[in-house]
């Protein structure tokens, strides 16, 4: 369960440093990438850029992604990563402040496994995080093993 | 043949027959015959007296109309008075009464129609319809008296020669006979008019009989002879009149087409539609009035046109092509609305109407129809104008209105992400700070730390109200039939499954069905019943209740509690977002309840107000506006 890494994708750095929090708080020991932005994240995904080289099999056990990115936009990545056939299984908690419903559906419709809307409240926060993560990272283990 | 040798061969012919019939009748007088045949003599005189009576009825019957005693009435007259004394004559016995029948029935025929001669003037209308029983009770009497008078008079000697009283009065009869018909073969020389000569020969054929009477004896000397004469002079008159008749009957057939003719011609001619009759190359035959006045040509010039001249070139081709149509009995008629061109050249809208008489199958001439819809066409075509410009406009506030919204759209999207994060951020590090150095920090630090935390949390609170106000506004509306009475119900069981330990009387009426939107009701019930168990919390016993009332014919809801109440000098603050009557402290809130009640109920084209009194409660009324055809789609 440790030896995976998650992909965070978000370009908020307070953001970052929150849920970085949040996921150590909710015990989360799992090595995280960081993408500041939607291109950074797919360049890394799929090898390409100045990740050019890295091994593209070895896939993230989650990513957490964030929808309002600079340059290429949430839905745009998560439509990269259902429609490759290696990354589609791997589990996609979309991150958000936005609760506009049509980010909701279109984003469950794009094969987003779950959504989480960022509270301001951080204890709710931690709680949300840590549990999602956990069951994602399981389910996960599950599938692989 | 000229009628004036017509004349000369009747004339002699009917004096050669008169001549003729003397000889034949002295000549039968020289036999000495005597010939008693009472049912005989009763058959001739009855056909004499139906005869008389049926020319009479006639004249009568056809000539009627003009109320003008003319000589065919006086004719008629004198043949009514004769009819009934021939037929006291018929029925008589034997003897002097018989005789004086008929000859007083030959002594008033022969006075009335001697006055057939002078009788072309015009008598009264009154005298012309009573003077007929005038003259048939004037026969009676004359016949009843003479009937009872001789009834014991008994013939035995039949060579009896007839009396000289009666012998006088016959000779009276067959002098005014001859006279009236000496006048009337007279005037028939000078006019040759048909009525003449027959009234003529009647006349001389009747005085024939009448001379021959004053030679003659009772039973002898051919009476039969001259019973046969008489039937052959209402002969003439019957065949006179018949042919009479009959030409009245025409005469008057005619006069009616030819007043048929005066209308259809007036029909056409003073028609408020142009007409027209047009050859089948389409020339211009007949045209009337209102035409003329459509195209602004006269009669002359227009008939020097064809319907080709006049026509707008963009029509024509259709036109010509109904024509062909017709013209190969592919269609009986046509209509259709075109453009002609104005002497003047000016343009005109029509519509056309046309038909096609066929005359021994070849195609005779079209009969058209034409109406002035210029101003129809006109008024048609500036309301289509303005209609485009409407339309135009519309799509340009669309466009606009679109703008706005997308902009709204971007803006919540922005106020819901990037307000957010900042918030997020605050609270998140003021945690972080109190979590990993809450040690290092003194109690107000941290008492600090946390209100920096609440306020952040409120502010995001208040961001979430307002993205819920935005979104009430932009939802999409399904309005259908809802039970409010039910929604009201399971609201409030939820309130009270919350603090089950309030006390508070709930009356919802029945039969509180809207037509609307299921979930933006839900909102409004939720909220303003959230306001009426929020603010009777402070009192012990709370009642709220829901119904409806009328006012103004308008079904309006009510929704009433019996708590805090506010002063309805803030009343316009009311439904304003972010406004409140109340303190936090005093109770919980944000302002954001009933602005979202307003505006939902806007969309639902209804009115919401308040009445409240302070500290004895609160009632909240609205309509809904909204009926099923009346909902209007928003742009979405």
């Amino acid at each position: 369960m440790t030896n995976k890494y998650i992909l965070l994708v978000e370009d908020n750095p307070d953001d970052v440093a929150l849920t970085l929090r949040a996921l150590k708080k909710g015990h989360i020991l799992n090595e995280v990438i960081v993408s500041e932005d939607g291109a950074k994240a797919l360049d890394f995904l799929f090898g390409k850029g100045e990740f050019k080289g890295r091994d593209t099999t070895d896939c993230p056990a989650l990513i957490l992604l964030d929808l309002k990115l600079p340059k290429v936009g949430g839905f745009e990545v998560l439509e990269a990563i259902k429609t490759d056939p290696c990354l589609k299984r791997t589990p996609v908690v979309i991150l958000t402040s936005s609760r506009q419903e049509e980010d909701v559906v279109r984003g469950y419709d794009m094969g987003a496994n779950s959504y989480i809307r960022k509270p301001v409240n951080f204890e709710t926060f931690v709680e949300t995080v840590a549990q999602l993560g956990m069951y994602w990272l399981m389910i996960n283990e599950a599938v692989e093993g | 043949m000229t009628t004036k040798m017509l004349a000369a061969i009747r004339i002699s012919v009917l004096i050669a027959a008169i001549v003729g019939i003397l000889a034949l009748s002295f000549w039968i007088r020289s036999l000495e015959l005597v010939y008693v045949n009472i049912p005989l003599h009763s058959m001739m005189e009855s056909m004499v007296a139906l005869l008389s009576l049926t020319v009479a009825f006639f004249i009568y019957k056809f000539d009627a109309g003009d109320h003008v005693l003319t000589r065919h009435h006086v004719v008629a007259l004198s043949l009514i008075a004769i009819g009934v004394l021939s037929l006291f004559h018929a029925a008589a016995p034997e003897g002097s009464v018989l005789v004086w029948c008929y000859v007083a029935g030959r002594l008033i025929g022969s006075v009335l129609l001697m006055g057939g001669f002078f009788s072309e003037r015009q008598l009264s209308a009154s005298l012309f319809r009573r003077l007929p029983y005038g003259v048939v009770g004037m026969a009676f009497t004359v016949a009843l008296m003479i009937y009872f008078q001789g009834y014991d008079i008994t013939v035995t000697d039949y060579s009896n020669a007839f009396t000289a009283a009666e012998k006088s009065a016959n000779g009276l009869a067959a002098l005014l006979f001859f006279l009236g018909a000496i006048l009337f073969l007279r005037r028939y020389l000078r006019e040759y008019q048909n009525i003449d000569f027959y009234f003529g020969t009647f006349l001389l054929l009747l005085a024939t009989t009448s001379f021959y009477f004053q030679f003659s004896r009772l039973w002898a000397g051919g009476w039969w002879l001259w019973h046969i004469i008489n039937l052959i002079a209402l002969g003439v008159m019957f065949y006179y009149f018949i042919g009479y008749i009959e030409a009245e009957k025409k005469r008057w057939m005619e006069g009616r087409i030819d007043e048929e003719r005066i209308k259809f011609m007036a029909t056409f001619e003073q028609a408020a539609v142009g007409m027209a009759h047009v050859s089948p190359d389409g020339k211009w035959l007949k045209v009337n009035q209102k035409l003329c006045d459509i195209v602004g040509y006269n009669q002359e010039e227009l008939l020097g046109l064809t319907f080709q001249n006049i026509t707008h070139p963009d029509d024509l081709m259709e036109d010509l092509h109904y024509v062909e149509e017709m013209l190969g009995q592919k269609r009986d008629n046509y209509t259709m609305r075109k453009r002609y061109i104005r002497k003047n050249g000016s343009i005109i809208w029509i519509d056309l109407s046309v038909s096609l008489i066929w005359k021994n199958k070849q195609p005779d001439f079209f009969v058209a129809v034409i109406v002035d819809v210029d101003e129809e066409v006109k008024a048609k075509e500036a309301i289509n104008a303005f209609t485009v410009e409407l339309e135009n406009k519309v799509a340009e506030r669309t466009v606009s209105l679109q703008n706005a919204y997308d902009e709204m759209e971007a803006f919540t999207y922005s106020v819901s992400h990037d307000l957010r994060s900042p918030l997020r951020a605050t609270d998140g590090f003021s945690q972080a700070l109190l979590e990993d150095y809450g040690d290092k920090l003194d109690s107000t630090a941290r008492d600090y730390l946390a209100r920096i935390r609440v306020a952040s949390q409120k502010m995001a609170g208040l961001i979430d109200d307002l993205l819920q106000l935005s979104r009430q506004t932009r939802t999409d509306m399904k309005p259908k039939t809802i039970d409010l009475a039910e929604m009201a119900r399971s609201i409030m069981a939820e309130f009270r499954a919350q603090e089950p330990e309030r006390s508070v009387d709930v009356v919802i009426n029945q039969g509180l069905s809207a037509y609307a939107d299921l979930h933006l009701m839900n909102v409004v019930l939720t909220n303003l019943l959230g306001n009426a168990w929020k603010y009777t919390s402070k009192h012990p016993h709370a009642i709220i209740e829901f119904g409806k009332t009328q006012q103004n014919g308008e079904r309006v809801f009510y929704i009433r509690d019996n708590g805090a109440g506010f002063d309805m000098a803030y009343v316009n603050k009311l439904f304003k977002p972010f406004q409140r009557l109340h303190t936090v402290q005093e109770f919980a809130g944000n302002g954001i309840g009933l602005a979202m009640v307003s505006r939902i109920i806007k969309r639902h084209f209804g009115k919401v107000w308040a009445h409240s009194e302070i500290e004895k409660g609160t009632t909240i009324y609205f309509t809904l506006g909204l009926s099923a055809p009346l909902y209007i789609k928003e742009p979405s």
